[in-house]
């Protein structure tokens, strides 16, 4: 006949842990549904690229302005073009991120 | 009828079945919080290792192969998650001869205490050898550790609590 080790039967797990809430709490932390985020995704990635257009027509109005004057300053057409190209690759990059999140 | 872990995690994987994944979490949050309330000894800091135990499992469970036992798995993010939060956490003070000796009755009894006191190595393989009944190869995969090592850790963890609860060997 064998005796189990006073020790293991100590050690065995205890009582259910009961629920109470657990699942609930695990539940509402996880990140949201994946429709919701394809959703999400495509709504702040047309917004980013309306709002770049908006920008873009913009400063290429003031750039085409500047062109037109005839005596372009090679500073402001630069610092222009780096505005421009900065504030659409922000746009859309906070754009895809926030979906992404 | 009621699905398999697998038939779940198909659709958890497959749909976003939130409902699927609930199913999961709640079949399995008892053995996850039991083995992290025997390793980290309090069982606020269990719950919340717990919680993100199923929240990196939720994660990951798109590279889960299948290969193991889903609740082994779970153990092993369990673990991970262990290790990461002691590895931040500030050691708690070693308990002092004194108290040991004035509370040795009530110390006598007290499993969880007793756990505390080992180090964690032997924590982890008792707890998940003894209390969640995992084999010893898989407890060793779960660790990430060799066979060997692993029943290095059992054996030197039981000899470390008999004496503490002041108990025989077993003949």
């Amino acid at each position: 006949m064998s005796h189990e080790d006073p020790l293991d039967a100590l050690l065995k797990a205890g009582p259910y842990i009961d629920d109470a809430g657990f699942t609930q709490r695990v539940m509402t932390k996880l990140p949201p549904q994946r429709s919701v985020r394809r959703v999400r995704r495509t709504v702040l990635l047309c917004a980013g690229l309306a709002a770049g257009a908006v920008f873009l027509g913009g400063t290429g109005r003031g750039l085409w302005a500047v062109l037109s004057s005839g005596q372009p300053s090679w500073v402001t057409v630069a610092a222009m073009v780096m505005v421009m190209a900065v504030g659409v690759g922000t746009g859309i990059s906070v754009a895809l991120r926030e979906a992404e999140g | 009828v009621a699905l398999s872990d697998a038939d779940l995690i198909v659709r958890v994987v497959a749909d976003d079945d939130r409902h699927a994944f609930a199913e999961l979490v709640r079949r399995h949050q008892s053995d996850v919080r039991g083995l992290l309330r025997r390793l980290s000894g309090d069982a606020a800091t269990a719950d919340d290792l717990a919680q993100e135990t199923f929240l990196n499992a939720y994660r990951a469970l798109p590279r889960f192969r299948g290969g193991a036992r889903f609740g082994s798995w779970l153990y092993r993010i369990a673990y991970n998650a262990y290790l990461a939060q002691a590895r931040k956490a500030v050691p708690a003070p070693e308990p002092s001869t004194a108290v040991a000796s004035m509370d040795g009755v009530l110390q006598r009894h007290d499993l969880a205490r007793a756990l505390a006191e080992l180090r964690p190595e032997e924590r982890a393989a008792l707890a998940l050898t003894c209390t969640q009944e995992v084999t010893h190869e898989e407890a060793a995969e779960i660790l990430d550790w060799p066979l060997g090592t692993l029943k290095t850790h059992v054996l030197r963890g039981k000899e470390k609590l008999r004496a503490r609860l002041s108990m025989e060997v077993p003949s």
